[in-house]
């Protein structure tokens, strides 16, 4: 906002739960929203809101998520993080390659929302993979200064504080899938 | 009376309803309310077959959630507000 010069133009509203969002979408407290492909599902059929700028562009390669073990899981319970981390793999692999029946699947244990909702979220944003290529984490250490203007850490980290790629590597052997997704 | 607010599919099982007043001392009896009220299809929605509410059910008073406030044991007074919102919009 700075930089664009929008700061005396656009005022950005905080919300504790993204799921008030849309609401405040339909009652017109906002305008425009950032938030997750499914908020932008919510919003598109509560009030018509359009997508303006896909992921990739706000933030390229941004880890929307990550696996977050303690060292002392890594170190006395490693094939427990390495059979979820297997798992995890089978669960992109199926978004990515039958999202209808991934879709069907993620509804069945939401139940708040039906397959078609599901399957439109999905279309959003449809890179997955459970890899950790070197530009992912490359973005994720970009973010570190802003992290500390903001107070939220004291000091800079590095990538080895904040990564251990050693399981992910022996889980998935193949070139990253992500790039393959983005048509 | 507490204010109720039902948002998505919890309007949609609740005979589209998305407003309400509850005569009542804590979240659940409100939510007691709404299951005779409304009958099995929002049961089935906010709750388990244990009766626990369910992990993809935010409920909100005064916009805390209820894990930070006492649970089912929270106590409403009149100027209270409880937001029943499926958790659909987060990351």
């Amino acid at each position: 906002m700075k930089e664009a010069g929008l700061e005396d133009r656009v005022a950005v509203v905080n919300f504790d739960w993204a799921d008030f969002i849309p609401e405040a979408m339909i009652s017109g407290e906002i305008d425009a929203t950032v938030g997750t492909p499914p908020l932008a599902v919510l919003c598109e059929r509560a009030v018509k809101a359009r997508q303006v700028m896909p992921p990739g562009k706000i933030w390229p390669s941004n880890p929307s998520y990550g696996i977050i073990a303690q060292k002392s899981m890594l170190e006395k319970r490693r094939e427990t993080v390495l059979e979820f981390i297997r798992l995890h793999e089978e669960a992109t692999n199926l978004m990515r390659k039958e999202m209808a029946h991934a879709a069907s699947i993620i509804a069945g244990v939401m139940e708040v929302v039906d397959k078609e909702f599901i399957t439109e979220a999905l279309k959003i944003s449809p890179r997955y993979c459970v890899s950790l290529p070197s530009y992912y984490i490359d973005s994720t250490m970009r973010f570190i200064p802003v992290l500390q203007r903001m107070g939220y850490i004291k000091r800079p980290l590095n990538r080895e504080e904040i990564f251990d790629t050693s399981l992910v590597e022996e889980v998935h052997t193949e070139p990253p899938h992500y790039m393959e997704a983005i048509k | 009376m507490a204010k109720v607010r039902l948002f998505g599919r919890a309007s949609e099982v609740a005979q589209g309803q998305k407003e309400m007043r509850v005569s009542c001392k804590t979240l659940g009896e409100a939510l007691e309310y709404l299951k005779k009220a409304f009958g099995d299809e929002f049961t089935a929605l906010v709750f388990d077959e244990p009766g626990n509410v369910r992990p993809f059910i935010n409920i909100f008073v005064n916009r805390k959630h209820m894990s930070q406030l006492q649970g089912l044991n929270t106590q409403l007074g009149d100027q209270d507000e409880v937001l029943i919102v499926p958790a659909i919009a987060g990351g």
